[in-house]
């Protein structure tokens, strides 16, 4: 089935390449998120062909939208395959039988809710201590070193929209529990962090 | 590798320290154990009872050093995990750290020239740059990373990667590492350098 106009398939394979400068990267998250093997879906030619190959392998077994998810979840920072995914994503809105992207669920308020609670988490400081929240992620959001606010915002916000990962676990709620772990012990910011959590849930559908 | 009561119980205690929660446990034990939480420890809300059923099929199904070793690999830093492997007698510490794929170690020349040519990249004096060169690599999340200057994070990612050992896709972490710097590096002073310094590296662990 092939799915992608032919203008999508050119800006997917642009913002592969843009998320993945080399082929050993992209192998490595094919691996890791659709558990196939790159040299034996596409050969050795150079990465261009590579990435023709690998779109043409994905419509054909009606897995674009999971090749989509595997390149964000490997990649999150990348700003032009998250722009791919939001016209991707609102092209076939309304289609029926299409299987979606992920939802995007942090709201504005509850996004900044959640960076004044972790603030107030003295491990926050340092880059190393907003590292520690990262533990389990599967790869690394765009980091900001010397703002913490800043790096928080951001994480959140590109973790928002990503698929479950293997362990079924959803990203953003990895975090929150990691996070909650270094809250203990501080009055009210655990309360706050838990009424977040609780609305992802619900959006999530976990509860 | 069997451990005693006392060392079964320190062990609990490390992993405990070392993951914040349920969620980056069920992550590690899934990805690098290719096992479900839920199924070894059942959905029991409490943190002890959820390590330990865990230590428990380690132990079961031959995996405990399978479970210390991947521990260390994602969360290098781990004090508590350090301490408790140095607990161990020797023997046990042995099997702990070296059953495969056993992480070879770098050549000192090897270590110079990449983190050499890796400095001549432009732009690698900025942070997102040097974060760049780590994308596809499982884990780059929670690395240890130098702030102080350049060089010092340029070896602390070297040093790390090198230590995660192979991954389960056949791939080394410093080979991606190398393969994503030679992309940014065309057509600029460090093309030559990485590439021959990605050869080195591709006949090192060819050998291994």
């Amino acid at each position: 089935m092939i799915e992608l106009t032919f203008r999508e398939g050119v800006k997917l394979r642009r913002s592969l390449r843009s998320a993945f400068r080399s082929r050993s990267a992209l192998a490595q998250v094919v691996f890791d998120h659709l558990r196939e093997d790159l040299g034996q879906l596409t050969g050795d030619d150079d990465y261009g062909e590579v990435l023709i190959r690998l779109i043409v392998w994905a419509e054909a077994n009606e897995r674009t939208v999971d090749l989509i998810r595997a390149a964000r979840t490997g990649n999150p920072a990348d700003d032009l395959l998250s722009e791919f995914e939001v016209e991707y994503q609102a092209r076939r809105h309304s289609a029926a039988g299409i299987p979606g992207l992920p939802p995007r669920v942090l709201t504005q308020v509850l996004r900044r809710d959640l960076v004044e609670a972790v603030l107030r988490i003295p491990s926050s400081d340092s880059y190393d201590g907003r590292s520690a929240f990262l533990l389990g992620l599967p790869a690394s959001p765009s980091r900001n070193q010397g703002n913490a606010q800043a790096d928080l915002d951001t994480i959140f916000y590109q973790l928002d929209g990503l698929g479950r990962l293997d362990s079924g676990q959803w990203p953003l709620l990895l975090v929150i529990d990691n996070i909650l772990f270094y809250a203990q012990g501080y009055a009210g910011v655990s309360d706050v962090i838990h009424n977040v959590k609780q609305a992802l849930e619900q959006a999530y559908c976990i509860r | 590798m069997e451990l005693t009561g006392n060392e079964r119980k320190a062990l609990t205690e490390a992993l405990l320290k070392t993951f914040p929660s349920r969620a980056s446990l069920a992550q590690m034990v899934s990805y690098q154990l290719d096992a479900n939480l839920d199924d070894i420890a059942g959905s029991s809300a409490d943190p002890y009872s959820t390590v330990y059923e865990l230590v428990w099929w380690a132990e079961k199904t031959g995996n405990t050093a399978a479970l210390i070793r991947a521990t260390q690999q994602i969360v290098p830093k781990s004090a508590a995990m350090s301490e408790f492997v140095d607990s161990l007698p020797r023997e046990t510490r042995r099997d702990a750290k070296t059953v495969p794929p056993s992480s070879p170690r770098l050549t000192a020349s090897l270590r110079r020239a990449l983190v050499d040519s890796l400095l001549l990249i432009p732009g690698i004096e900025r942070f997102d740059t040097r974060s760049a060169l780590l994308i596809g690599i499982p884990w780059q999340a929670s690395m240890s990373r130098g702030m102080s200057d350049v060089r010092s994070d340029l070896e602390m990612m070297v040093s790390q990667l090198s230590d995660l050992g192979q991954l389960k896709s056949g791939a080394w972490p410093l080979l991606i590492l190398a393969d994503n710097a030679r992309a940014y590096a065309m057509d600029t002073e460090a093309e030559l350098p990485l590439e021959r310094v990605y050869k080195r590296l591709l006949n090192f662990y060819r050998t291994k």
